[in-house]
């Protein structure tokens, strides 16, 4: 599991890219991924196009991004994911969380 | 200063055996001498050296014997051992280190080289201590820790535990300990009989789980016994959870209803796999899938705690797993997944495919498997009279109460939306000892009249739109557009007098609908057949419980009379009691 | 090629300090000792014992700086494993020449202490 991420759209956008599995024990990278950005920037984009599995416990990493991006305010994107993790995330209907594409 | 290192030096040629000693004592070790095999043995017991040089050849016992006594001594130890050797053959070598060698020194001796070797192993012989001690503690830890699961496991019960599975037509496999893996499993019956059941999966493992089960089975046990609805017992968990759990945390849950008068199942599914109903005739799996997010993300204006309900016969079943069976991994890292859930349920039939799935999940699993995440579960609608009368609480117990008293209560379009009458209700009713005998009855009662006078008279939706399997759940898609946008009232009136052994409670419910024509609807009913209709079921509950029922004016009002008398109520406890 | 590595005697002598003579001592003992053990093994055609003899020896000059006399032990060593029979009297004549002229020099540096 690698966690990277690109500033994008003059500073507007954290893109953050995941590879491989998205588990708990990319709870400390993944937090650092959007808490060590300052200032914070309006937009967040996680591109799942490397992922290959994610659990329950990242749901709930997930939960912690769109809080910190502001809660019910929050402009937070999930792209790029493959039809696993897209089952995962609509059986918890993460959907009416966040915009996925 | 600690102790020095105790090594044993074994080297039968006297001038090897010196410079060694003279080279190893420099640095600081503490040197045992041996002059041939048997000596060194000797010298190992005797001393329990930490490190040990040991020439190959050596006449009577060689080295490689030695090497192996030593080993065996050592046990779980670790006695780095170097052979001095000037073997230069790689079987030779090899030799060494099937006997247990942990490096070799050639002659002649350079200082340097031993003196880094001798460093080296000592690191690796400190780094396995200090490996061993931590393996030590953590099982220390986790017998512990096993120990405190049984302790809370123990309370969870105390809270938790009413029995609510113990029926025959309910299967499960939880593990003892799975609260502390997350899931949790509770069911109980509602005063009206219904079976409600809340499977629950927390996110995370441990102590964050564990805490979030205790509460969440409390508000189930206590709501559902007061005879609240499943959305709300579902609005108070998501409050209580979002207030009690950390950030990030949440719990997954599927909510079940089984009325068995009506045949229905209603369901709420937040986040755990489709549960999936097989009809006992017809090969179509239905599934229950979630439409929710699961219990404790979100705030309670955001919380939809809207229900399905489907129409269940006799036999159907229901299968339901939380994602460890989902997600069991075989030793390729392959999981069961959804398809052959599905699949295996399919190839059932009408057999409960109970047994075949947790086979076949164990199979899948192999050796490498852990049951700790395993929770299935199966139930089966029953018909009321398979399940019998034992399903409600019984207090035969007397205390003095109320006599003769009459009550109005009228609902505004708001108190309609917002809230569920019911359990205040049937709270006041119970206040008539003579009463709470007939309190599963009463309470389907009152649960009749007042969806019927909510659902026709106040909303005016169509039950014959439930004449059809789909129909039946677009009423109650139409049920909660209708809700939102209501207006009117539901008044109910109580008379209650009691007159020595016997006694009568009339409730008198008046809409603010238009009314229906009832002479007709009641002679329909009078000629179809009992239970093919997916509606009218709700009538024929309300004449079958009550003494009288009857509609007034034009159908917006209706009486019923439930009467008692103790001759009667003592037999059918005497029966109850067989 | 030289009789004894100086350089390793050198270091030798820095490592024992005060018992550099007695190392050197207890040398010329134990090859005396060997020597005479191999000759008896080779004269009562105990190969195994032969060998063992040619090891200890090599490995003991080795470590006190006899570089020639510590090969001629090994081709000894050798030839006895694979017990080529023919080629013993010689290899065991070469570590005698050799053994007495670097017993004499470890002598005369036993002397010189």
């Amino acid at each position: 599991m690698t966690i990277a991420t690109t500033v994008a759209d003059q500073g507007e956008q954290l893109v953050i890219t995941i590879s491989g599995r998205f588990d708990f024990s990319a709870h400390q990278e993944f937090r650092e991924a959007y808490e060590s950005i300052e200032p914070a920037p309006g937009r967040y984009c996680v591109d799942m196009r490397e992922a290959s599995y994610i659990d329950s416990s990242a749901l709930g990493m997930l939960l912690l991004l769109r809080d910190y991006a502001g809660g019910d305010n929050a402009d937070v994107q999930i792209v790029n994911c493959n039809p696993d993790v897209r089952k995962i995330l609509s059986i918890s209907n993460f959907e009416q969380l966040f915009t996925i594409h | 200063m600690a102790d020095p290192i105790r090594v044993l030096v074994a080297d039968d040629n006297d001038v090897d055996r010196m410079l060694l000693t003279t080279i190893v004592r420099k640095e600081g070790y503490e040197v045992q001498e041996a002059v041939d095999g048997f000596d060194a043995l000797r010298k190992f017991v005797e001393h329990r050296p930490q490190m040990v040089l040991l020439d190959a050849m050596m006449p009577g016992l060689d080295g490689f014997e030695v090497a192996r006594r030593i080993k065996e001594q050592a046990g779980e130890e670790f006695v780095p051992i170097i052979f001095l050797t000037s073997l230069t053959a790689a079987d030779e070598l090899a030799r060494c280190l099937d006997a247990g060698g942990d490096d070799f020194l050639s002659k002649p001796y350079n200082k340097v080289i031993l003196k880094a070797k001798l460093n080296a192993l000592h690191r690796m012989r400190t780094l396995h201590v200090t490996m061993q001690e931590q393996r030590d503690e953590i099982s220390r830890h986790h017998a512990h820790l096993i120990q405190e699961q049984e302790a809370a496991k123990a309370v969870f019960d105390n809270v938790a535990h009413t029995g609510g599975l113990d029926v025959p037509f309910v299967r499960y496999l939880i593990s003892p300990l799975a609260i502390f893996n997350g899931d949790v499993l509770v069911a109980a019956r509602n005063p009206a009989g219904d079976l409600y059941v809340l499977l629950g999966d927390f996110t995370g493992h441990g102590l964050t789980a564990a805490i979030g089960a205790m509460p969440l089975a409390e508000i189930f046990y206590g709501m559902t016994q007061k005879g609240f609805t499943p959305g709300e017992i579902l609005r108070e968990a998501n409050r209580k959870l979002l207030g009690i759990l950390p950030k990030g945390y949440f719990c997954c849950a599927l909510m079940l209803v089984f009325n068995f008068h009506k045949g229905t199942v209603e369901f709420w599914n937040g986040g755990l796999p489709p549960a999936v109903l097989m009809r006992a005739r017809g090969h179509d799996l239905l599934h229950l899938t979630s439409s929710h997010l699961p219990l404790g993300i979100v705030s309670e204006e955001r919380f939809d705690a809207s229900t399905r309900v489907l129409e269940m016969a006799a036999g159907d079943r229901l299968l339901m797993c939380t994602d460890g069976i989902i997600e069991a991994r075989d030793a390729r890292g392959q999981a069961f997944g959804f398809e052959r859930f599905d699949q295996i349920i399919g190839a059932a039939a009408a057999d409960s495919p109970f047994d075949r799935l947790k086979q076949a999940v164990y199979r899948h699993m192999g050796a490498s498997g852990r049951d700790d995440d395993l929770t299935l579960v199966e139930i089966t609608m029953v018909t009321p009279e398979q399940l019998g009368r034992d399903a409600a609480p019984v207090e035969p117990e007397r205390p003095a109460g109320s006599e003769d008293w009459q009550l109005s209560y009228e609902l505004g379009p708001r108190s309609l939306r917002a809230s569920n009458p019911l359990p205040l209700l049937q709270h006041i009713v119970m206040e008539v000892p003579q009463l709470r005998s007939h309190a599963s009855a009463i309470y389907t009662v009152l649960a009749e009249l007042y969806s019927n006078a909510l659902e026709h008279g106040v909303m005016g939706l169509d039950s014959s739109l439930k004449a059809s399997a789909s129909g039946f759940s677009d009423y109650y898609q139409a049920r909660a557009r209708a809700l939102e946008a209501l207006d009117g009232f539901v008044r109910f009136e109580f008379a209650c007098q009691i007159d020595g052994s016997r006694g009568s409670l009339r409730i008198r419910v008046r809409d603010s609908g238009p009314g229906f024509d009832h002479a007709a609807r009641i002679r329909e009913l009078s000629l179809e057949p009992r239970g093919t209709a997916y509606f009218g079921r709700g009538l024929r509950l309300l004449n079958n419980l009550c003494h009288s029922l009857e509609y007034r004016g034009c159908g917006n009002e209706v009486e019923v009379v439930f009467a008692w008398s103790d001759e009667a109520d003592g037999a059918i406890e005497r029966r109850a009691a067989r | 090629m030289e009789r004894l590595n100086d350089a390793l005697l050198d270091e030798l002598r820095d490592l024992m300090e005060d018992a550099f003579p007695s190392l050197l001592q207890t040398y010329l003992r134990d090859s005396e000792l060997q020597f005479m053990a191999a000759r008896d093994a080779l004269a009562s055609g105990d190969l195994e014992s032969l060998g063992r003899c040619a090891h200890s020896l090599k490995g003991a000059s080795s470590n006190i700086g006899a570089v020639q006399l510590a090969e001629y032990c090994c081709e000894l060593e050798r030839s006895a494993r694979q017990a080529r029979r023919e080629r013993l009297p010689l290899a065991l004549e070469l570590v005698s020449d050799e053994l007495r002229e670097v017993r004499a020099a470890v002598e005369a540096l036993y002397r010189a202490c």
